[in-house]
């Protein structure tokens, strides 16, 4: 993990974001459990107030449980709930960005739908 | 709980060396004139009040720093002060009075500041240990003084005044001790002498004078002391 | 819940005054950053908690007593710094024995755990050691004294990277087990920003900033772009300070306004905590 101390994002946010990115990829496997609050804010030298913010986002978006006296699960149905929250994000935030940008540049929709197209098909 | 750490932690260094130096310094006095079969010598009750001053300078030295460390309120530092200054006044006062009765069972005759006192008038051996833990307070209140003064000043600086005044004090003590010269010395300091009631040019000691004297000079320093603690300060660079 | 509180502390030396009201609370269980220029007082406020030496003027209490004299509330501080106040000639051994009987407790096991992890003997005589074990050894006592106040002046000066590294690491270990209050006056901002909670300012003798570090870093940014865009953007935010280059403008603030639309060609980038630490003192003038 790595993290970016001038980054507009929080650290704690960030911690969630890489969590997530772990979910996502199979490193962190569903009903599996996660390092610690305290394993993380050792390991990375973070405050552990800022890990378990960090860690607490992931709880309240229901993608990691707490087992008392046991310690932090992935949910079962986690990576699917986390897709879909990063798509719709995606469509909330980067698609208008891009949106945005082409205008700026002069570029017509179907333009930019052409080029996205050509995209997908070079799979 | 810190009062008692403070003072285990002092007197194993500074009143376990303080034994040694003055027992040291005390059989050398002794010592080296009977071996240089002189017959009337002064003692050095001086060394042995540098050996007791430099006592109260190494409480200083080397407690009030660790004590700072610790969280150690000055109130504290000179509770366990106090506490280590009497044992090491009474060292030095017992020392004053063990070479006085060495010497005359040798069938010497020393002549010290406590000299007067013990023989003859009523009472005297009684002055002679007041006169000398007054004295010896005196000097340990004084080596206090001295310690709080060179805080601050560095280690070398301290270092070297303390080399100096023992060498000065050792050299005119011992040039005085090796020569034999009670009259020299007894007639330089007639006048202080006379002054402040120790027996001088015949006139006979009037120790309640010389009592009055110390406790005085022991009432000053140890306000100044006392004040002194209360003020210190540590660690600015 | 304890807390260390100032009130209106000032400090003078001679002619010089260096702390001009200094309020700020320091509570319990927090790992704090207290920063400042070199000669800003953090040092001189330190040691006034630790009853090291005497504010002018105003009150630093713990749980609502004066710390000044009282060997209580001094029982509960502990302050490691450069300063070197243990007996040169004792060995680690003996400095630990005598740090537990004065604050009652040591923990013993993490002071073997810490040689160890540092590679030093408890054998050494500390005044035998070179500057840097010199400080390790005094770090280490700091981690194992039983108090809930420890404040570190400049721990890791003249540790060597991976040194600070591990100390960083061992103090976030201690603190995981054993949450107390931690407060580090530093210069190596960049190395602390992650560890620390919240941050304490000191700049012109006061506390011109006291704030945990998410909130802070949330808003701050730097913003850059054509002039126009960028003044207009910032317009009744206020900046601490304004680059111009052309009809470039970058400008740093502590309150980015980012509910506003950002508009195209001005680009905002978060600032560290160093930055914002710079930005903020910047033009601060000190008499040495």
């Amino acid at each position: 993990m790595h993290f970016d101390a001038s980054s507009v994002v929080p650290l704690f946010h960030q911690i969630a974001q890489q969590f997530t990115a772990g979910i996502l990829s199979g490193a962190f496997p569903e009903g599996s459990q996660i390092p610690s609050t305290t394993e993380v804010a050792r390991t990375y030298a973070i405050n552990p107030a800022t890990v378990l913010r960090g860690m607490n986002e992931l709880v309240d978006a229901g993608v990691i449980e707490k087992r008392r006296g046991v310690g932090m699960f992935v949910v079962h149905g986690a990576r699917d709930r986390l897709a879909a929250a990063q798509q719709a994000e995606f469509f909330a935030a980067q698609v208008p960005q891009v949106v945005r940008q082409a205008q700026a540049l002069g570029i017509t929709a179907a333009q930019l739908t052409a080029a996205i197209e050509r995209e997908y098909s070079h799979e | 709980m810190k009062s008692k750490a403070l003072f285990r932690s002092l007197a194993g260094t500074v009143l376990v060396s303080m034994v040694v130096m003055v027992v040291t310094t005390a059989i050398v006095i002794v010592g080296l004139p009977l071996l240089l079969h002189q017959h009337d010598f002064s003692l050095g009750d001086l060394l042995i009040a540098i050996d007791v001053a430099f006592g109260g300078m190494m409480l200083i030295d080397v407690g009030v720093d660790q004590a700072f460390q610790n969280g150690v309120t000055r109130r504290t530092m000179r509770r366990v002060g106090a506490a280590l200054l009497l044992p090491l006044v009474a060292l030095g006062a017992a020392a004053l009075l063990a070479m006085q009765a060495v010497v005359r069972l040798i069938g010497a005759n020393p002549v010290s500041l406590v000299t007067p006192y013990v023989t003859g008038v009523f009472g005297g051996p009684i002055w002679a240990a007041v006169l000398a833990v007054l004295a010896m307070g005196l000097f340990a209140l004084l080596g206090v003084l001295g310690g709080l003064a060179m805080r601050g000043r560095g280690k070398r600086v301290t270092t070297w005044v303390s080399v100096v005044a023992f060498t000065v004090a050792g050299l005119l003590i011992g040039t005085a001790m090796i020569l034999g010269d009670t009259t020299i010395h007894a007639a330089v300091l007639t006048a202080p002498r006379l002054a402040i009631g120790l027996p001088a040019g015949g006139v006979s000691a009037r120790p309640w004078l010389a009592t009055l004297w110390l406790l005085a000079l022991d009432a000053l320093v140890g306000w100044l002391a006392w004040r002194g603690v209360a003020q210190v300060e540590t660690g600015a660079k | 819940m304890s807390e260390i509180k100032f009130k209106n502390v000032t400090k003078r030396y001679g002619n010089k005054q260096v702390l001009r009201g200094v309020n700020a609370t320091w509570e319990a269980g927090k790992i704090y950053a207290l920063l400042g220029r070199n000669g800003a007082g953090k040092s001189t406020l330190m040691r006034i908690v630790n009853n090291r030496t005497f504010a002018t003027s105003g009150a630093v209490t713990l749980d609502g007593k004066s710390v000044v004299e009282n060997e209580a509330a001094q029982n509960r501080i502990f302050l490691m710094s450069s300063a070197q106040l243990y007996p040169a000639d004792r060995r680690l051994s003996w400095l630990f024995a005598l740090t537990r009987r004065m604050y009652g407790g040591f923990d013993d096991a993490l002071a073997t755990h810490l040689l160890d992890a540092f590679e030093l003997h408890d054998t050494a005589k500390i005044g035998q050691l070179s500057t840097g074990y010199q400080t390790i050894a005094r770090l280490i006592i700091a981690l194992c004294v039983p108090c809930d106040f420890v404040l570190l002046d400049e721990p890791v000066l003249g540790l060597d990277a991976p040194a600070r590294e591990l100390f960083y690491q061992e103090l976030l270990a201690t603190y995981a087990e054993r949450p107390r209050t931690f407060v580090i006056a530093t210069h190596l901002i960049e190395e602390v920003a992650d560890l620390v909670e919240n941050v304490n300012v000191l700049a012109g003798g006061e506390i011109v900033l006291a704030e945990d570090v998410a909130t802070v870093l949330a808003k701050g940014r730097i913003v850059s772009g054509p002039a126009g865009l960028v003044t207009d953007y910032l317009r009744d935010t206020p900046v601490m300070r304004k680059q111009a280059l052309g009809g470039m403008l970058t400008a740093y603030t502590l309150d980015a306004p980012l509910e506003r639309p950002l508009p195209a060609g001005v680009t905002l980038a978060g600032m560290d905590l160093q930055r914002l630490f710079i930005e903020l003192t910047r033009g601060e003038r000190h008499e040495k």
